[in-house]
């Protein structure tokens, strides 16, 4: 006999779907079976129980082979790296819940490291923009209720948010969009001819890395002006029916992704699109929503945020102050220029998703690991400490890409003896403190002050 | 040029010794960057044929393959299959004149990788390129992040030049080979 857990909230892209049934054998240890859910949330859900799970800390060895440890070493090794490192980085925390974000937040305060999210290589820079600019934005549920004109820009559900235009863009019917995708109008801005390309009514194939000009033709289109015949790949008269097509709605909501913010322009890019919403709400009611992509980048940053004032690239190595200098103060950019001597990776795999030259500098000096499975992070570090999965494990806040914060479940028991992120963290901060008190020290700059003493 | 010799641009990239601290390294690519627009001018002079090779403006993004696999592990099969590929248009395999399912040369600014070239899974123009989000993908994305932290994943001058002999390795002994460590085989994956 299975029983069926309802309503079991998907922990892996930012959609985070929380109409999932899972059938879990009696004994509460293995998934049987996974309803609703696209094909990679099955495969989060279904490959749990595969064989060859990691369920003991592994120290890389000077051969290059890895040993098993106890968590007691782990932890110390990790405790001991970080209080060694004059700017250790701790990057990651978009694949784990906010409560562990924060007891991770915890250790770095204390540490002095720098705390950087998976945002600093997604979205930070409409996070920037939205600092300089503002962000009229909705939630998702207004969306599905109210919407009757979307637009994807620089972005592919289909691929990377698979269920976000069945339960949000495009299909449902809602309560002002009772003829689901008949009333609706779907524009899909792009350099490529995706999948959700196919689906649009419109789409609008421009070069690529010219999404900054074309919205700023869209806007000036927008005001009464004239632009050139073509912009960006464009037509004038494609433009101009884009205008139309939004001025006759009554709720438009714009879904912007990585096309905007991986080319050239940047931040620039969402200002300009910020801006282009802003200006539509002359005419009608218009918002906009970053796609989001692992399942709690967005908290993440919230944690960050109300903690420290910044949504990421938070240096807190002066102990007193925390400092936000994107370019400076975030990940790529530490790595590549070498500033940080140590790293931890938590929830996140920097190796596979870093340029290489920071993903290099990264295998080179002292890194730990925080990840329920092997990856290319695993692979490259001294570290590997296996902890519990959010949203199969373990439960936990997690927030979706509108920031709507929603608690996450637990549907089957971790392995005997796995720790959560969350266990983890309080471990290595209570070990941390073990360590100050021991050699009589206040805080990590006097620790750092009394091993030189040691040394001589 | 023969399959296997070494891009013309390789050296053109020759980085500082990464390990020198006496060094200054100040913004990380500067180097890069600065051939990037050397690429560029040639670009802009209207020929995209180098060599035996082309240039073609790359991006990398994620794909349903790519999340699918990432969920069913980094080092399997599917993994590899869904990431160790570069999807160019009808017109440049005609261009290169290479069939689809060959293998090919990668170089940007940044490095050199090999891939396999596909036909494109989503409609892309002559000129440009898609390599999925991974590790294969990083090792030619350029790390210069215009201050905000971001680096080049879209947009980026490549150099596309076949290698139909080149073998194309697995992520975990890529990424080792490439950062230096040694290499002592992938249980996972071997
Ligand atoms: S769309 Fe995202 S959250 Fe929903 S089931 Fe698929 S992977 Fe999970």
């Amino acid at each position: 006999m299975t029983k069926c857990i309802k309503n079991v909230i998907c922990t892996f892209c930012g959609t985070l779907c929380d109409d999932l049934e899972v059938d879990v054998s009696d004994d509460g240890k293995r998934i049987e079976q996974v309803r609703n859910a696209c094909a990679i949330g099955a495969e989060k859900y279904l490959h749990v129980g595969n064989p060859g799970r990691v369920v003991v800390p592994r120290m890389r060895q000077a051969d290059g082979t890895y040993k098993d440890v106890s968590y007691d070493e782990a932890i110390d090794f990790t405790a001991k790296t970080l209080l060694k490192a004059k700017k250790p980085l701790m990057y990651g925390w978009s694949s784990t819940n906010c409560e562990a974000i924060a007891e991770g937040n915890v250790l770095a305060e204390k540490i002095g490291g720098v705390v950087d999210n998976c945002a600093t290589v997604c979205h930070g820079s409409s996070l920037l923009a939205i600092q300089d600019t503002g962000v009229p934005s909705c939630t998702l549920g207004e969306v599905k209720n109210r919407a009757d004109r979307i637009i994807f820009w620089g972005c592919n559900p289909a691929h990377a948010h698979p269920r976000h235009m069945s339960r949000y863009s495009i299909f449902p019917r809602g309560f002002f969009s009772a003829k689901g995708q008949k009333g609706r109008k779907i524009i899909c801005v792009d350099c490529r001819e995706t999948d959700t390309a196919k689906v649009a009514d419109h789409f609008v194939r421009i070069k690529q890395s010219y999404d900054y000009e074309v919205f700023d033709a869209l806007r000036t289109l927008l005001r009464g002006e004239e632009i050139p015949d073509e912009v960006g790949g464009v037509p004038r008269e494609k433009l101009q029916e884009l205008i139309d097509i939004c001025k006759g709605g009554r709720f438009v909501t714009l879904f912007f992704g990585m096309g905007l913010t991986h080319t050239l322009g940047r931040n620039h890019n969402i200002d300009a699109g910020i801006n282009f919403i802003r200006d539509l709400n002359d005419y009608t009611k218009a918002t906009l929503i970053a796609m989001r992509g692992h399942y709690n980048v967005t908290g993440a940053g919230q944690v960050l945020g109300w903690q420290y004032g910044y949504p990421f690239a938070c240096d807190l190595s002066r102990l007193t102050t925390a400092r936000h200098n994107p370019g400076e103060t975030t990940s790529v950019d530490l790595l590549v220029r070498h500033e940080v001597d140590a790293c931890m990776v938590i929830a996140s795999d920097l190796a596979a998703h870093f340029p290489f030259e920071a993903t290099r500098r990264m295998a080179h000096i002292p890194t730990i690991t925080l990840d329920p499975h092997i990856c290319m992070s695993t692979e490259l570090s001294d570290l590997h400490i296996p902890v519990a999965i959010v949203g199969v494990e373990v439960g936990g806040c997690c927030y979706r890409m509108d920031n709507v914060p929603i608690d996450t479940r637990k549907v089957i028991d971790a392995p005997e003896g796995v720790l959560t992120d969350e266990e983890v963290f309080q471990r290595i901060n209570k070990r941390v403190d073990e360590l100050l008190a021991e050699a009589g020290c206040k805080d990590a700059a006097e620790y750092l002050e009394y091993l030189e003493k040691q040394e001589a | 040029m023969t399959a296997g010799t070494p891009s013309p641009l390789v050296n053109l990239f020759e980085k500082e010794d990464f390990e020198d601290w006496s060094k200054p390294h100040l913004v990380g690519a500067t180097t890069e960057y600065s051939s990037l627009l050397a690429l560029q001018a040639k670009k802009e002079g209207g020929e995209r044929k180098y060599g035996n090779g082309i240039i073609v403006s790359v991006v990398t993004c994620t794909e349903i393959k790519q999340g699918v696999a990432i969920e069913t592990g980094k080092t399997s099969q599917a993994y590899f299959d869904a990431c160790s590929v570069i999807e160019l248009d009808d017109e440049d395999f005609k261009t290169l004149g290479i069939n689809k399912n060959t293998n090919v040369r990668v170089t940007s600014a940044a490095g050199t990788v090999v891939l396999k070239a596909i036909g494109a899974r989503q409609g892309l123009y002559p000129g440009l390129a898609h390599i999925p989000m991974g590790p294969w993908a990083n090792i030619v994305v350029p790390s210069y992040t215009y201050s905000t932290g971001e680096p080049c994943f879209c947009g980026f001058d490549c150099l596309i030049e076949p290698a139909p002999e080149a073998k194309i390795e697995s992520a975990v002994k890529l990424m080792h080979e490439k950062c230096g460590l040694e290499y002592v085989g992938d249980p996972h994956y071997d």
